[in-house]
């Protein structure tokens, strides 16, 4: 098929990528039967890089030499030096989706220009942007990224999109942890709330274990042998999961495992991962008890520990009908079907929502000392995306020319525990304070689209005069012309319903009205339209309508030509 | 366009979340998020709100439902105080207006909107027409269904359309009743139905001999209803009779809601005021009485807030801007509305510059109309607040105005539990608790302490609310802890009582520490004699964890 779209799950151990193709999404193979790509980028000893299991096996060799779960570094500052050389965790990432491209193409035996991509439902603004200028490295164009939870159970639900259920997704995979709560019903797939860490996986149990071990049994690891000893103890993890000890040897030292040793290692990371289940619960406004079925992904849900808490919340809910391992891919896939508006997944629709809250720092005035550091929210976190939101600010006093707008992604009241995202930088906001319109107001509108990417818009009131900005981490990675093409595609959700058509047709309607009518019903029809004007103001949707209603059935009334 | 039209389905009764999320579905399909972010958004909202709509309407059955099996089922009432007619297992038959009440009542608890608007009202109001008697209790009744069942669904079809006819609302206010009335603006000014509001400020008009009526009329809610339509005549016409009912009697005597009523009255009618003022404020009038007069206050607030609306009367403020007048606004500065605040600084600008030339002000007469109708709006609020208080004060000093019929015990019952109810959600959500009944030990002495303490405060509807609570039975009238704790020491026993009413979340964070440095000490306290073996200790001591951890949580969600 031509411009066909592929699915990949980018993951922190391991990566697959798929295709929908006869009605069904399907994971794709390299030329050795392997669908599993390890997420591990090397240097040979030529300097030529490889990726997968060469790479791998390379790393056992020499660790210097290649980088592995760099996925947890994405959006971050974070080098790797390979073999002397400096890589980026974006650089690395593009290795791996440039080697599932080529996997894709062999496969199908045509070229591939795009792609939807999984990230980790957590994954911050930065995190997500800097999964796109991978991308864009290696020569993929990316239709959307999808929230890993929300493409397991895409994979689940496609088939059965007639089914009502509600369902849990418990993503745990190497290096991430998410939780998302679905309802499926008539073909509509509704992410009711998404939590998750972006730090929590099974990498951290296998570090957990180590260091218990390392203590326990007084082991010194040399660092030319730390990706031995790490394999090593990631393999007793995975047996641990089949019984209750196990044994390894180790340079000729033999070392017992206990499930206890495993118990002590991973209780702080227990106690989080129900933190997260609970969080995200309570979001989805749900109890516990509605929930149909949980689908386990990620390879670390298989642990017997994880199983274990699992199952002490929701017993005997657990479904194994996915590949935990495969699941996202193939949700993916169907995703990218999805945008194809392939026939076979046309009564299917999916909505996803913003994982995190954004919002503005903000300063308070209280008994006149002027506070900082204060988070204004704009969108809540759990707003089924695309949204576009706007608040109005102000400055202090009419002398002050700047306002300097911090965008924070997180919950707290405090925008220094939240995440900074970027800034704005507006000027011009001076003004005469006999002014009737107080220039110093700006609205601040955020618009969130479907990959969960931030577009913030800043208007000065008085003046009109709007100053916008996609939020990237390091400005100049990306070509201006694709920032531009980014917001061109952003347009169509920021209309200010002051512009939108049936509300300037009304306005207008009652501007030449006003000039017909004289007395009681002018003054009438005066304070009809102020009311308008407010709400159009203010943008409350809610109000618009009905005031606009009032407004029409008073017009229509008195209307002498209607 | 209305939510239902977005969602493609028609409002109609026994709508489920079913229906509404098939209905959503479908409509989905040709409104992808991704190909038409903006349809998808308009539709999701549209989703949202009839979700929310559908919840409370099955929030108000399953209320009901809770409450009837949570206490325990309503015996039929005891023998002897039934009067019994004919067999034992007769039926008590309900007095005719009970009855239809009755009949409406449920069909409305079962959505049946149309049935009751079509035929349990009409009803109703036929049967009133020739027993003008019980005007007042219908009045009652029906106001209690208003709050009972608020706008159902749509609020186009919602019942609470329904508006008696006007001969019903004129009979009510003859009989010195006009919880009716006052429901109607309420609902009126709510939802900016403007045909109503015209409607309800005509019959007041049509009726003015009703507004010297000794009971209270809401005059100055017609007054308000007349200004916000605007129908300046109207207003007039109201302020008039306002103006010389207040002319008629002492300062003194003007209860807060006319004395409101008055200073715009007097505005409106553009006729004496400034005399008046100047009475007060030429020191005829000190501002040491104004301090210490509440009506005079009142005055004074009210001409403070809407002197920026006249233009006329900027230059009266430089001729009485005196410093006795500076000092009084600034008595009140810190309490003061924002309307108020605006005309304080009117007085200030002035007796500053009272030698340089006076400023242009130039306003456009729009922006003023709109603001003075945002500031109508909100004096309203304040009317609505101010009224209830000066009702039920009224009614704390008069006798007692007992129904001219006795109401039949079920529909008693019924209307009382119906209120327990009430109470204990909205107690509810202020404590932070979840009240089931029958109440525990500990949420009893939680709810009494609380009431106890608003009571003090002068909160007349805590004081009534718990003194029904009692006789409900739903909280005891003695304390356990009072006589549990006696080698408490009073100061003890305060604090301890202090900590448990501490559920203002707003407490200022020195507060909090206190608190917490007592409940520390009492806790320390009750654990030693929880092992020596006190029983009641335990348990008191199982209380105050649980009260610190629901308090934790707020504090925790306060945090978020």
């Amino acid at each position: 098929m031509e411009n066909q779209i592929i699915g990949i799950d980018l993951g922190t151990t391991f990566s697959i990528v798929s295709v929908y193709e006869a009605g069904r999404s399907q994971v794709l193979r390299n030329e050795l039967g392997e669908a599993l790509t390890p997420s591990i980028v090397a240097l040979s000893k030529d300097g030529t890089t490889l990726v997968g299991t060469p790479a791998k096996e390379r790393l056992l060799a020499n660790p210097k030499s290649g980088v592995a779960c760099f996925k947890r570094d994405m959006g971050t500052d974070a080098m790797y030096s390979l073999s002397g050389k400096s890589w980026s965790p974006v650089e690395c990432s593009a290795v791996v989706l440039r080697e599932l491209k080529r996997m894709a193409e062999q496969a199908l035996g045509t070229t591939i220009g795009s792609a939807v991509i999984s990230v980790p439902a957590y994954f911050r603004d930065t995190q997500r942007l800097a999964t796109l200028k991978a991308a864009e490295f290696a020569g993929l164009k990316v239709e959307r990224l999808i929230n890993e939870p929300t493409a397991a159970a895409l994979a689940y639900g496609y088939q059965r999109p007639e089914e009502e259920t509600n369902i849990l997704v418990f993503d745990l995979g190497g290096g991430t942890f998410d939780v998302t709560i679905l309802e499926i019903f008539d073909g509509v797939i509704e992410v009711k709330a998404s939590a998750g860490e972006s730090h929590l996986g099974g990498e951290d149990y296998t570090d957990q274990l180590s260091e218990h071990l390392v203590s326990k049994h007084e082991i010194k690891v040399a660092t030319e042998d730390s990706a031995k000893w790490r394999k090593a103890v990631n393999t007793a993890k995975c047996c641990l999961s089949r019984g209750d000890t196990t044994t390894f040897d180790f340079l000729g030292q033999s070392v017992s495992v206990t499930r206890e040793d495993l118990d002590a290692a991973s209780a702080e990371l227990n106690t989080r991962i129900r933190g997260v289940l609970k969080k995200c619960i309570y979001d989805s406004g749900m109890p516990a008890s509605e929930i149909d079925q949980v689908l386990c992904v990620g390879g670390a849900s298989r642990m017997g520990i994880v199983k274990e808490i699992i199952e002490s919340i929701f017993p005997g809910k657990v479904n194994l009908s996915v590949d935990p391992d495969e699941a996202i891919a193939i949700g993916a896939g169907v995703q990218a079907a999805l945008i194809e508006l392939n026939e076979g997944v046309e009564d299917i629709v999916l909505t996803d929502v913003s994982p995190h809250t954004m919002g503005v720092m903000v300063s308070k005035k209280r008994g006149g000392v002027i506070t900082k550091g204060f988070f204004s929210p704009i969108i809540d976190r759990n707003t089924t995306l695309p949204v576009s939101k706007s608040e109005v600010y102000s400055t202090f006093h009419h002398e002050q020319d700047e306002i300097d707008l911090k965008v924070y992604q997180g919950e707290s009241r405090f925008t220094k525990d939240n995440h900074f995202v970027g800034n704005l930088k507006l000027n011009g906001l001076s003004h005469d304070p006999n002014e009737e319109q107080n220039g110093g107001a700006v609205e601040v509108r955020f618009t969130y689209d479907m990959n969960g990417l931030l577009e913030v818009e800043a208007t000065i009131i008085s003046t009109q005069r709007k100053i916008t900005k996609v939020f990237e981490q390091r400005p100049g990675m990306m070509d201006k012309n694709d920032i531009k093409a980014a917001l061109e595609k952003l347009k169509p959700l920021k209309i200010h319903p002051r512009d939108a058509l049936p509300n300037r047709y009304k306005l207008e309607r009652a501007y030449g009205l006003y000039e017909d009518l004289i007395g009681d019903d002018r003054a009438l029809l005066e304070h009809f339209i102020d009311r308008f004007e407010h709400v159009l103001g203010e943008q409350d949707f809610d109000q618009i309508d009905s005031v606009g209603e009032s407004l029409e059935r008073f017009m229509n009334q008195k209307s002498p030509a209607k | 366009m209305n939510i239902w039209s977005e969602l493609g389905i028609e409002c109609r009764e026994g709508l489920t979340q079913k229906d509404l999320k098939r209905a959503y579905a479908k409509k989905l399909k040709g409104t992808r998020p991704d190909r038409d972010p903006k349809g998808f958004q308009q539709l999701r909202k549209a989703y949202e709100c009839a979700q929310l709509m559908l919840r409370d309407e099955r929030y108000v059955e399953d209320d009901e439902e809770e409450f009837v099996s949570d206490t325990p089922p309503v015996s039929p009432p005891s023998d002897h105080t039934i009067p019994q007619l004919g067999g034992a297992t007769a039926p008590v038959e309900l007095p005719p207006l009970q009855r239809m009440m009755q009949a409406a009542h449920d069909h409305l608890r079962e959505g049946k909107i149309g049935t009751a608007l079509r035929e349990a009202f009409p009803e109703i109001e036929h049967y009133l027409l020739s027993h003008p008697s019980e005007y007042r209790l219908w009045s009652s009744m029906l106001s209690e269904l208003y709050a009972t069942f608020p706008v159902l669904l749509d609020p186009v079809e919602g019942w609470a359309r329904y508006i008696p006819s006007e001969t019903l609302l004129v009979g009510e206010l003859q009989s010195d009743q006009h919880y009716v009335i006052s429901a109607l603006t309420d609902y009126a000014v709510q939802r900016d139905d403007f045909e109503l509001q015209k409607h309800l400020a005509q019959i007041i008009i049509d009726h003015q001999e009703l507004l010297y009526s000794p009971r209270l009329v809401p005059l100055s809610s017609s007054l308000c209803l007349a200004l916000a339509i605007p129908r300046v005549t109207m207003a007039k016409e109201i302020g008039e009779v306002a103006y010389k009912r207040a002319s008629a009697s002492s300062h003194d005597s003007l209860i807060v809601d006319d004395a409101i009523a008055f200073s715009q009255a007097t505005f409106i009618l553009e006729r004496q005021p400034r005399k008046l003022w100047s009475d007060i404020l030429n020191q005829r009038v000190s501002a040491k009485d104004i301090q210490e007069n509440e009506t005079l206050n009142y005055y004074f607030r009210g001409f403070l807030g809407k002197i920026i609306e006249d233009k006329e009367m900027v230059n009266f403020v430089k001729r009485c801007a005196s410093y006795d007048v500076i000092r009084l606004i600034n008595h009140y500065r810190p309490s003061l509305s924002i309307p108020e605040v605006a005309g304080a600084k009117l007085f200030n600008d002035a007796y500053i510059s009272s030698a340089t030339p006076p400023q242009k002000q130039v306003e456009k007469k729009r922006r003023s109309w709109f603001k003075s109708l945002i500031c109508i709006l909100l004096i309203l609020k304040g009317f609505a607040l101010f009224s209830n208080i000066s009702k039920s004060s009224k009614a704390d000093l008069d006798e007692p105005t007992p129904p001219t019929v006795e109401l039949a015990p079920e529909y008693r019952e019924g209307l009382a539990v119906m209120r327990e109810h009430s109470i204990l959600k909205r107690l509810g959500e202020r404590i932070g608790m979840t009240t089931t009944l029958p109440l525990s030990e500990e949420y009893q002495e939680r709810i009494r302490i609380y009431l106890e303490k608003q009571a003090k405060e002068g909160r007349i509807r805590a004081k009534h609310d718990l003194q029904f609570l009692m006789e409900r039975g739903v909280i005891s009238t003695e304390s356990p802890y009072e006589s549990r704790y006696a080698d408490m020491s009073a100061e003890e026993l305060s604090k301890a009582k202090e900590l448990l009413s501490a559920v203002d979340p707003n407490l200022v964070a020195k507060e909090v520490k206190r608190a917490k440095k007592v409940e520390e000490l009492l806790e320390q306290r009750l654990r030693q004699k929880a092992k020596e073996g006190d029983k009641d200790a335990e348990r008191a001591l199982k209380f105050f964890l649980i009260n610190r951890v629901s308090r934790n949580m707020h504090e925790n969600q306060d945090d978020e």
